[in-house]
């Protein structure tokens, strides 16, 4: 048997044991051999094969494999699997597929031209529909498609991303209200159908034109005193609208427009001023996580009597040093946890909030890689298994700090840790035979990736972070 | 046809009107002939025959208990009497949590044929099938109950319109039966009124997964709900990530919605945690630019789109 | 003191899954298996009032199922209970609820605990009915939904909340021993740290069958059987189609029409 230090003892370790979750885990760094051994693991029992089949943290080599000799279940599951790869699903495509997988395929983000393009030809207007509103359906196939004149279609066909101009002229010139105004909005619009649309007193057409980024900036000025709220409202989201045409908040009446002021990027110092004295809570709250706010103002919205604005203050970027500290101190512990989230809270801020008891802000100290490694020992102790989990995240975390999260109670804490860079050989491994399957899947994982030579194979279980 | 009997019920002598869904489910397979007599266990019954006096009741019983308290003993007592003097066929109530105390209780001590939470009643043959839900509301299931000549059914509620019609039923006085009682009713304990984030308590709730992609983008749904009138909820990820309190998470290890009738989901897969929390809903929408998202296969209405598109839409509504 | 906690294994289905050839059931192959929810609470109250009382207390897990239940079992044992039963008959794998109840009484005779511990229901049909149908059959005092719980080992009563429709809760006081079926979020369950589940291993788990319960020969009847079961129609979102617009438009419609605004 190969050393367990090499990525094919921990694969004969693997097989010893059957354990189909940490055999998944592996899978995918696995030599071609030792994949075909794996497979028999993995795939053992009938309740397995299906249960991975529709697994969307399945690897696609996998999942083609399934494909290869997949009844009616396994084939359903597969359709409507998100990391089924083009491979299995043409494979899906072959033989009598019924229409509930010809849609899913048709629909499926890895279905590739030749696929879509045999599909536009289906009998059944529900794949056709799918087809046309596939992001990868090439223009000669929305051509195609849009002959035939079913109002799904053509709504599905104004929006793809490879419609050109003489789709959507055609579109213009035949679709109803609903067609229109996603044509208006389209990066690819004529420029004779943008005009026309300007001037139409339908509501909806301006509003869906006054989004759209390929306008001309005499257009959207124009849109930006319409009379309609909701149209200025676009042309302010507009991000071609910049500079001196993002002016006069004061003169808008609509406190909807005015949020969306206070949401746009580089905004006049005077623009910025009247934002942050608006009477309206939301605008207040927009503009005081917006960067350009100066530093006076900031600390004037710091002092709000509304909670939320001190809380969008203490994530604003572009706040000080000694407003977090003094943010730190905030009678609302959101707003306290908002300043022990940055990384770039000063020295006397931390230290504040150090013996700061409330959970979010304890969770928010786990995951900050500024605080001191004493607290993060206390914080993976904590008996709250949420705030635990925080320092399971924070690549900061120490090796005995991680080893201890990997002796949680608490499974997901488990599961999480397990891909942590600075969990031990030793503690990892004892993962592979813990009781719960996600676990086991998430140390094998970690194992062969860290056995297997570089370039890392791509697949493992999606965790939660979003960071 | 043999008599059908419902045990109508009272809390603290306040009529549960989940009690005439029972009804009207005793009237779905009560023949052209047959029989609807109505039980209802208070201090002072007389005062709830009126409640109970609907169209299709034939006669009112009418047991007069020393006192309002739920006794679950006494109700037994009361099953087991009414179906020795009676003899049913069948006999409903109300699926609510009294009826858990008794119902499988009577059933199990008498010998009766029994099902729970039933939603609905028919004769097959001849034979009585009651249809209930299985697998967390998964599939179907079709019981009967061979060789019971006496079958007890409780009526899961908002199924059933509540019965209703002025009905001139008979009127029988009874004193409830002599039983030893193991149980005694000490108070109430009223809902508390939480201040603050109530996803428990929220009747409608817009909440936002880990499709809402960063935590800049956290707060233009808070402004939606708002806008809208709802509770901002989320899944585990964003509350895990410090971009929403602890307490708006909706899930197996967070909040349960536990009165929400309209719950709005975007960006959010439809974890079995997630759903956990979600398990009480009456309408669910769901957001999702995955149209394989498992949160579809639980909705009553799904969107297949961009969660950013449709919110921004949203709000040229509100 | 001794409490017995009967717990359950319940199956979890997939989105897609098969009925079997004779149309009352679901194949098997579908199954994912887990110990029901509720009873972590029910567990974990147990254990509660087990540590309060110190020495010379215990806590029973009993589970009806076959060999794949014993899981259920484990985890409760690697919580902190101290020994497990599980009874099992092949004639037991159609039978109802009621059935259940029916075996259990014969274990709870044989244990004679100082109370009996259910949960409020089972996760997957919700049946809420095994844990009364057992105190019917024992004669022993009950409350379901049970959602706080003051016991102290060898007193003559409890007092309890029972959690009623709309969050009302009543308090009362019910004669020992009892039976009471718990709700969720009555306590934090536990989980089981990785010591407890190498512990769970070697803590003694006895297997009876029907005869060793005197209940051979088909005394054990159900009040219940299952004529079909099938998938009911359309589990399916309905799909609102259309341009963003549209689909915003009757989203807010929607909301307009079910907040009656
Ligand atoms: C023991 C345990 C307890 C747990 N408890 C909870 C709990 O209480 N609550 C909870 O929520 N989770 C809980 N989880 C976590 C749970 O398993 C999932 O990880 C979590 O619910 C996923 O959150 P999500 O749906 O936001 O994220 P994902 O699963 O990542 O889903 C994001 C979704 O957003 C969609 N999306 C992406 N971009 C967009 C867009 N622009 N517009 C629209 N849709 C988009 C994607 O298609 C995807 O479906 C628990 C897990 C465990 C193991």
């Amino acid at each position: 048997m190969a050393s367990w230090g090499e990525l094919p003892g921990l694969v004969d370790r693997l097989l010893d044991t059957g354990d189909p979750y940490a055999a998944l885990g592996a899978y995918p760094f696995a030599h071609a051999p030792d994949r075909q051994a794996l497979e028999a693991v993995i795939l053992a029992t009938p309740r397995l094969r299906l249960t991975f089949a529709a697994a969307p943290y399945a690897p696609a080599d996998l999942l083609d494999r399934i494909s290869i000799d997949a009844d009616g279940a396994h084939r359903l599951r597969l359709a409507k699997n998100p990391a089924t790869p083009p491979s299995a699903l043409a494979r899906l495509l072959t033989g009598d597929a019924s229409e509930r997988i010809r849609r899913y395929v048709a629909a499926h983000r890895h279905a590739d031209a030749a696929m879509l393009s045999a599909l536009a030809v289906d009998r059944s207007v529900q794949v056709r529909r799918a087809v046309a509103g596939n992001r990868n359906a090439p223009r000669g196939v929305l051509t195609r498609l849009v002959a035939e004149g079913d109002g799904l279609i053509d709504r599905n066909a104004a929006r793809g991303p490879f419609a050109g101009a003489e789709i959507l002229q055609t579109l213009w010139d035949t679709g109803e209200r609903h067609v229109r105004a996603e044509i208006a909005a389209h990066p690819n619009c004529p420029g004779a159908v943008l005009d026309q649309a300007e001037a139409m007193s339908d509501a909806l057409i301006r509003r869906k034109l006054a989004s759209n980024a390929g306008l001309g900036i005499e257009a959207l000025s124009r849109l930006l005193t319409d009379h309609d709220e909701r149209v200025r409202a676009a042309a302010v989201r507009n991000p071609v609208v910049a500079g001196d045409y993002l002016d006069d908040p004061e003169g808008e009446p609509s406190p909807k427009v005015r949020r969306i002021f206070a949401r746009r990027e580089w905004l006049a110092a005077h623009v910025v001023a009247r934002l942050a004295a608006d009477p309206d809570d939301w605008v207040r709250r927009w503009i005081a996580r917006n960067p350009a706010v100066p530093e006076d103002l900031m600390a004037r919205l710091a002092a709000d009597p509304v909670m939320e604005v001190r809380r969008s203050t203490a994530r604003n970027p572009a706040c000080p040093a000694p407003l977090l500290t003094i943010l730190a101190g905030d009678p609302a512990a959101w707003v306290r946890a908002g300043v022990a989230l940055r990384e770039d809270a000063p020295e006397g801020a931390i230290s504040l909030l150090l013996t700061d008891e409330d959970p979010d802000v304890r969770a928010a100290l786990g995951r900050n890689p500024r605080t001191p490694a004493s607290t993060f020992e206390e914080i993976a102790r904590h008996p709250d298994k949420d705030v635990r989990r925080a320092v399971a995240f924070n690549r900061a975390a120490s090796v005995s700090v991680v080893a201890l999260l990997a002796e949680d109670p608490y499974p997901l804490n488990r599961v999480i840790v397990a891909g942590h860079p600075n969990l031990g050989r030793a503690p990892l491994e004892h993962l592979l035979d813990d009781p719960e399957p996600q676990v086991r899947f998430a140390a094998a994982a970690q194992l062969a990736r860290r056995l297997a030579p570089p370039p890392a194979a791509s697949g493992g279980l999606h965790i939660n972070h979003c960071d | 046809m043999a008599e059908i009997l419902v045990i109508a019920e009272q809390r603290d002598g306040a009529f549960r009107s989940a009690s005439l869904e029972a009804i009207a489910a005793a009237k779905s397979v009560k023949g052209g002939d047959g029989k609807l007599a109505v039980a209802i266990v208070a201090a002072d019954p007389d005062a709830l025959v009126g409640d109970v006096s609907v169209e299709g009741v034939d006669e009112v019983i009418a047991i007069k208990a020393g006192s309002n308290d739920f006794q679950p003993d006494l109700m037994e007592a009361v099953v087991a009497a009414l179906a020795e003097a009676r003899q049913p066929a069948l006999i409903v109530a109300a699926h609510g949590v009294d009826a858990w105390s008794y119902a499988p209780v009577a059933a199990a001590k008498l010998g009766f044929g029994f099902a729970s939470d039933v939603q609905a009643l028919r004769y097959e043959d001849g034979e009585l099938v009651a249809t209930r839900a299985g697998y967390a509301e998964k599939v179907r299931v079709d019981l009967d109950f061979p060789g019971k000549e006496v079958v007890l059914v409780t009526i899961r509620t908002n199924v059933f319109d509540p019965a209703g019609g002025a009905g001139a039923p008979t009127v029988t006085a009874m004193d409830a039966p002599a039983c030893d009682v193991s149980t005694a009713h000490v108070g109430w304990k009223q809902p508390e009124d939480a201040g603050g984030i109530d996803i428990p308590g929220s009747d409608f709730i817009v909440s936002i997964g880990r499709g809402v992609g960063d935590e800049s983008k956290v707060e233009q749904f808070l402004e939606l709900a708002d806008q809208l009138g709802a509770t901002l909820g989320c899944s585990r990820p964003i509350a895990d990530n410090g971009w929403l309190p602890k307490a708006r998470q909706v899930g197996q290890s967070g909040q349960l919605a536990a009165n929400c009738r309209l719950y709005i989901a975007m960006g959010v897969s439809g974890s079995v945690q997630h759903q956990w929390g979600m398990k009480h809903v009456e309408t669910i929408v769901a957001v999702n630019t995955d149209p394989e998202a498992s949160i579809f296969s639980i909705a009553r209405y799904g969107v297949v789109g961009d969660m950013f598109e449709i919110a921004e839409e949203l709000e040229n509504h509100f | 003191m001794k409490i017995l906690v009967a717990v359950k294994q319940v199956s979890i289905l997939d989105d897609e899954f098969e009925m079997r050839d004779d149309g009352r059931g679901v194949d098997a192959d579908f199954f994912e298996k887990d110990l029901n929810e509720f009873d972590h609470f029910a567990v974990e109250e147990a254990l509660l009032i087990k540590e309060a009382a110190g020495e010379g207390a215990e806590v029973v897990v009993v589970t009806v199922g076959d060999d794949e239940a014993d899981d259920a079992l484990r985890t409760a044992l690697a919580k902190g209970a101290e020994r497990g039963i599980r009874v099992w008959d092949d004639s037991l794998a159609e039978v109802d609820s009621i059935a259940i109840a029916k075996v259990l009484a014969k274990v709870v005779e044989r244990e004679a605990p100082d109370m009996v511990f259910t949960g409020a229901q089972s996760a997957d049909f919700g049946h809420a009915t095994t844990g009364m149908a057992l105190a019917g059959l024992l004669g022993w005092p009950h409350a379901a939904v049970v959602s706080k719980l003051d016991f102290v080992p060898g007193a003559a009563t409890a007092t309890l909340h029972r959690e009623l429709e709309g969050g009302l809760e009543e308090i009362m006081t019910i004669q020992c021993p009892a039976v009471l079926s718990i709700q969720l979020g009555i306590n934090q369950p536990r989980y089981a740290s990785l010591r407890g589940i190498r512990q769970a291993k070697q803590k003694p788990v006895e297997e009876l069958d029907l005869d060793a319960l005197g209940l051979g020969g088909g005394a054990v009847t159900s009040a219940s059987r299952v004529r079909r079961m099938y998938a009911p129609e359309k589990g399916q979102a309905e799909i609102i189609e259309g341009t963003v617009a549209e689909q915003a438009a009757r989203l807010a419609e929607i909301i307009k029409e079910l907040r009656g605004i």
